[in-house]
């Protein structure tokens, strides 16, 4: 484009441009502020992207914080069935949830094992398929990698303060919510006549808050089903209730039960993670968190609990909690199957802090209780 | 730190706020120093140092120069400068491509090598910043400008942030007496500065990153799966691409500078109006090629020597100029392209004169020399020879279905036809003359729609500048 600017203010074109930039401003402004207000209207809210650097921040906090730290490790479930403010208020820990959506806890759990300054609490989201399958490579080994090769780096650069500032703007923007552009929330959330429902939440601290109120149910239930099934999670068009169930029914009963071998041979290599964390003091604990329906009957059917959980409670160091074992959790009703609704996020934690006997276990709380004494 | 980031709108807001403030030119001079340094730091802290070593080492050669009588001494001088300065840029930029190719050549005569891992980061910059330190020199060794200018300005000159990293290649003997002279921006300098800076952001943001570059990338990636349709509309997409975003980047330094109070010259004059290759050149990244013509191209004899040696400068210079974008064959393949539509046309065209031009159908001529110009892209963006191979037959395969959205293809081909059109249209126009003419409402119009098009496709992934890379 040609520019002229180059000689001199004789051929800088005459016009209020100052005027016409803050005009232009505001016509933009006016613009945002109705595409605002749209999704306002719509019930959605500004919720920050999950991301790699977001996960290192914790990461990093779960190491400086020391025998103060209550590190959360595992997938979605302890994700969106823990309550981060209940859990401090309880235990008088500081949360750090490092759970990664759709991920093994292993990579994770190696990277705290590795690391001397981890010396806090770990709960475990446990997952038989995350042991089976130790060497696979996803989002958390990357992460867990790339964590290890940064930490030592200075990294005072555009890229560290472009991550805030994006973070800070999600935050604050409805139509940067979950990662989104303007344009994809503009036509996804505004203009169709389907607009895709905001349910899943995500805070600053990386937990997140699922709301099944806003999804068609029981049809994303099914298609979540479908979903664990390896399946596309559309339902037949013009199917009944009794028919999608008598159909899940029977696919569920004719599924494999997976190869206990591996997960078996890798058992000593998980507790080696335990082990080292504990000798230095810190704690883990391992909890099956909990499923309902029909994803309660695939989880059974691949990884019997008898094959797996039971053997893998039998031989660890770390404690171990089954919700199906405590009374006070076993009556949590998942509503997609796999997920708590946020309405019993604070609830379930409350009950898994009594149930793992975590109230008032800070350091700090232990030494004013002694010293009161 | 790339100008379509909110960091680098924190950055220029403070940094702006500031030199408004500062009294004294002095004191805004250390200011955008400094603002300049942070902003290099901002990719590889230690990095500076590179940038710091090349400012001082031409800012005392010159001196020596300047002060020098002694023509063996000034000759002696220009050529410590000459090495260092290429030197610094064929370490960090070719040494990996040499290596490899010196293995290569091993290969084929049955010595077998293995060059060490390279894994040096390219300061990014380097080869605008070598180049402008360049001309320097070897502007105060032809005693086209003075060589005792102070080292604070001339530190501003090479690092002043709007031009650091990807140009425009500004000339010392046109910035730096703006640098010494005191100075303070209009508020019109200021509002077209900004001004400039929402168009060049649009055309970055939206044009080349959001309509052009999906259409590009995905073809590209994996040119043997895709029909005719979507390789002409991935090649006509990256001469949109590879335009709106270079251009985006040089009206936004151009219009970062006016806001200080300093013009940059163009460095794009509606190219693909071009009527021939000769004035393709005068239109696409005038700093580069004027750069390449009165340092490389003129002191190689330029046309002075016959016909033949004007081929062979012609050639070198191309192949040079293709090489000064990256360590690859392909670059040069591009260069040497662009030599050899240069050579052609002094053959059978004859220069683009009016006079000569006259009578020949204007229309056919612009698209003819674009349809070349575009196609010669293809080496430019392939990886290798093979994808160029690859784009080459997509473009004659029979088969025209398309694997790509059809609105996204749709877009990709309008926007481009629709670029020829405007280009053409505005061909011995200016975007000056088009905002005067059109009056302050339709202007703040179309700045309100700049600006809405920018917050659209804002928050998805940011693409660096594609001459940062160079």
């Amino acid at each position: 484009m040609l520019s002229s600017t180059s000689s001199s203010d004789a051929r800088l074109p005459h016009g209020p441009w100052l005027k016409v930039l803050f005009g232009g401003l505001l016509v933009a402004a006016g613009f945002a502020g109705v595409l605002e207000l749209r999704l306002a209207a719509r019930h959605y809210q500004p919720a920050v992207a999950d991301s790699e650097d977001l996960w290192a921040s914790e990461r990093h906090r779960a190491a400086e914080l020391g025998d103060r730290a209550l590190i959360l490790v595992g997938a979605s479930r302890i994700q969106l069935d823990t309550d981060l403010d209940v859990l401090r208020r309880k235990t008088g820990l500081e949360p750090v949830q490092l759970a990664i959506d759709g991920n093994s806890f292993v990579p994770v759990l190696q990277s705290l094992a590795d690391d001397a300054r981890v010396t806090g609490t770990v709960i475990v989201d446990f997952a038989p398929r995350a042991v089976g399958e130790w060497e696979r490579s996803d989002a958390a080994s990357q992460y867990a990698g790339d964590y290890e090769r940064q930490r030592h780096r200075f990294r005072i650069n555009a890229e560290a303060s472009e991550e805030v500032l994006t973070r800070w703007r999600s935050q604050l923007l409805r139509s940067y919510a979950d990662g989104a552009t303007p344009l994809s929330s503009l036509r996804k959330r505004v203009l169709s006549p389907q607009p895709v429902p905001q349910y899943l939440l995500m805070r600053p601290d990386r937990s997140r808050l699922a709301d099944y109120r806003r999804v068609p149910m029981p049809d994303f239930y099914y298609g979540r089903v479908l979903l664990a099934l390896g399946r596309p999670p559309e339902l037949e068009p013009g199917s009944t209730v009794a028919q999608v169930e008598s159909n899940l029914h029977a696919t569920i009963a004719a599924l494999p039960t997976a190869d206990v071998d591996p997960f078996r041979r890798r058992l000593a290599d998980l507790d080696g993670l335990v082990a080292a964390i504990q000798a230095r003091g810190g704690r883990v604990i391992v909890v099956a968190f909990p499923v309902s329906g029909f994803i309660r009957d695939i989880d059974e059917r691949h990884y019997p609990r008898a094959r797996f959980w039971d053997a893998f409670a039998r031989n660890t160091q770390s404690r171990t909690l089954h919700f199906e074992d405590d009374p006070r959790l076993r009556g949590f009703v998942c509503p997609d199957g796999s997920h708590l609704d946020f309405r019993d996020r604070a609830a379930f934690t409350s009950a898994l802090v009594d149930a793992l006997g975590l109230a008032g276990t800070a350091p700090d709380a232990a030494a004013v209780s002694a010293a009161a004494r | 730190m790339l100008f379509n980031s909110l960091t680098f709108l924190v950055f220029f807001a403070i940094v702006f706020a500031l030199h408004g403030l500062l009294r004294g030119w002095t004191a805004r001079k250390r200011l955008l120093l400094v603002g300049s340094y942070v902003f290099y730091a901002a990719w590889n802290p230690p990095y500076v140092a590179i940038l710091l070593f090349s400012t001082a080492m031409d800012w005392w050669l010159a001196r020596l120069i300047w002060q020098s009588d002694d023509d063996r001494r000034r000759k002696r001088l220009l050529l410590v400068s000459l090495v260092c300065n290429l030197s610094l840029l064929g370490f960090f930029k070719y040494g990996d491509f040499l290596l490899h190719n010196f293995q290569a050549l091993g290969a084929t005569i049955g010595v077998v090598w293995q060059p060490p891992r390279w894994s040096i980061v390219l300061p990014i910059g380097i080869s605008f910043y070598t180049f402008a330190s360049l001309s320097y020199t070897i502007d105060v060794y032809r005693r086209e400008v003075k060589g005792d200018w102070s080292l604070l300005d001339y530190a501003l000159f090479v690092s002043f942030f709007p031009h650091l990293v990807a140009g425009p290649i500004v000339r010392a003997r046109k910035l730096l007496p703006q640098i010494a002279e005191p100075r303070r921006a209009t508020s019109a300098q200021v509002g077209w500065g900004l001004v400039l800076v929402v168009i060049g952001l649009f055309a970055k943001t939206v044009l080349a990153d959001s309509v052009f570059a999906p259409v590009v990338d995905t073809v590209y990636i994996d040119p043997a799966q895709h029909g005719a349709a979507d390789t002409w509309a991935a090649v006509l997409g990256f001469s949109g691409q590879i335009y709106y975003d270079f251009a985006g980047y040089s009206l936004c330094a151009i219009g970062l500078a006016l806001c200080f109070g300093f013009e940059f010259p163009d460095n794009f004059r509606f190219p693909y109006a071009a009527r021939g290759f000769s004035d393709f050149w005068r239109r696409w990244h005038v700093s580069l090629s004027s750069w390449l013509r009165d340092y490389l191209y003129i002191p190689l004899g330029g046309n002075r020597g016959g016909e033949l040696k004007t081929y062979r400068n012609l050639m070198l210079t191309m192949l040079l100029g293709g090489l000064w974008h990256g360590a690859s064959w392909m670059y040069v393949l591009w260069g040497g392209l662009h030599g050899l539509w240069l050579s052609l046309e002094r053959r059978f065209g004859g220069s683009d004169t009016a006079e000569r031009r006259e009578g020949k159908p204007v229309v056919v001529v612009t698209l003819v020399t674009f349809l070349v110009v575009t196609l010669t892209w293809i080496p430019f963006r392939a990886i290798d020879a093979a994808a160029v191979l690859a784009v080459v037959n997509g473009l004659a395969r029979f088969d025209v279905a398309s694997t790509l959205p059809a609105a996204q293809l749709a877009t990709c081909i309008l926007a481009m036809l629709a670029t020829v059109i405007w280009q053409f249209a505005m061909r011995d126009r200016s975007l000056e003359e088009a905002f005067e003419r059109i009056g302050t409402l339709p202007a703040t119009a179309a700045i309100g729609a700049c600006l809405i098009g920018l917050y659209l496709c804002s928050g998805g992934d940011q693409r660096a500048f594609i001459y940062f890379q160079f």
